[in-house]
């Protein structure tokens, strides 16, 4: 609960998040039909680490909040939330991140190679995400930039495979993270 | 050098019908993680993959790789080989008619790795395995091994590992329905 109280606390400390994310996120909500299948929950097993900080290393499981207003064929906007839960090298349990962005599904075709991956026909639906990454062991607040090559939709599931992130100090230009998601299953619901 | 040789040797073996009687041969993808060792490997995620194929309606045999991801991409390798039987039915029934499509996998093999004393890659654990849940058959073209526990016995430090193998799906290559149309 410290660790989502500090989180909290730096959000809020941070002019950039005050001034512009939740006047983002309220137009994004009123212009969004509500009533659509659009809310969603995630699993993931990750394993990320730190480029200066091997010992901070962690691998888990992580859980995702998503909000999928749109069915855009291309660049279709998704609003995730995640944050991930993990063991350290030294065995310890810690949360090394929280995220919070806009992801968006470059196109939707089911004219690809992916479909003997399900007994349904599966739309393949490439993603980049862009987010803000906050690791409450460090209390540093980062950007991240994801990549999902390998995501199949349906309408109620998306699988993931292969996904990976990299995470940026804006003030001094450097990467600072790396992550892999091997799998990761959307369940999509009203 | 010696580890490459021996993987691909291995891989041929399993590709081609040698030994008659076999039912399928799968091309295996999924998760896996390393721990209780983590002096010898200090990896926090690995790639599965490799190679299962039927020997019997009931047992198989299975090559897995596990490449370390995280934290340094690609850096070692284990060669894992399994000898599985399925508890509750035939796995395949080597016909059109599908095997059963729920089931659990108990097996016990050898691994090769550098995780040993000496630090050169060689018979490194004896594994004792049971996959819990599969989830499809050979006949229906795929299945998914599920929550797979193995307790590694390291032969040359007398620790125990445990390897655990969160997801992996099997395809088949020969041996589905496509085969018995």
């Amino acid at each position: 609960m410290q660790d989502f109280h500090d989180f909290y606390s730096r959000l809020l400390e941070d002019d950039l998040l005050r001034r512009y994310i939740p006047t983002l996120m309220i137009l994004f909500l009123l212009l969004s039909p509500l009533s659509a299948r659009s809310l969603g929950y995630g699993v993931s097993f990750f394993g990320q680490t730190i480029v200066e900080d091997v010992d901070l290393t962690t691998s888990g499981v992580e859980f995702s909040l998503v909000y999928k207003p749109y069915s855009f064929k291309y660049f279709n906007p998704s609003l995730i939330a995640r944050t991930a839960f993990g063991t350290e090298a030294d065995g310890a349990y810690r949360i090394p991140y929280v995220q919070m962005g806009l992801s968006v599904d470059l196109l939707r075709t089911i004219n690809h190679k992916f479909n003997f991956l399900s007994g349904n026909v599966v739309a393949y639906t490439p993603a980049l995400m862009g987010s803000v990454h906050f690791d409450p062991r460090r209390d540093c607040t980062l950007f991240s930039l994801g990549f999902s090559p390998f995501k199949l939709s349906q309408k109620d599931f998306w699988y993931e495979f292969f996904s990976g992130f990299v995470t940026y100090d804006l003030k001094t230009g450097e990467m600072d993270t790396w992550g892999i998601n091997l799998v990761r299953y959307t369940y999509l619901f009203k | 050098m010696n580890k490459k040789l021996f993987l691909c040797s291995l891989l041929c073996i399993l590709a081609f019908p040698m030994s008659a009687g076999y039912f399928d041969l799968a091309v295996t993808l999924g998760a896996n993680v390393h721990m209780n060792e983590r002096d010898l490997d200090p990896s926090r995620m690995k790639l599965a993959w490799g190679l299962s194929t039927g020997l019997t309606d009931v047992w198989e045999f299975t090559v897995q790789v596990d490449n370390q991801l995280v934290p340094y991409f690609f850096q070692d390798a284990s060669i894992s080989l399994l000898t599985q039987r399925t508890l509750f039915g035939q796995r395949s029934t080597g016909s059109r008619t599908a095997g059963v499509g729920i089931n659990t996998l108990l097996g016990m093999g050898v691994m090769f790795s550098e995780y040993r004393e000496q630090g050169t890659f060689g018979l490194s654990h004896v594994l004792f395995s049971v996959t819990p849940l599969t989830v499809g058959s050979p006949v229906m073209g795929k299945r998914e091994r599920l929550l797979t526990l193995t307790l590694a016995y390291n032969l040359s430090t007398g620790g125990i590992g445990i390897l655990f193998d969160l997801i992996k799906y099997d395809f088949y290559l020969v041996g589905s329905y496509k085969d018995y149309l």
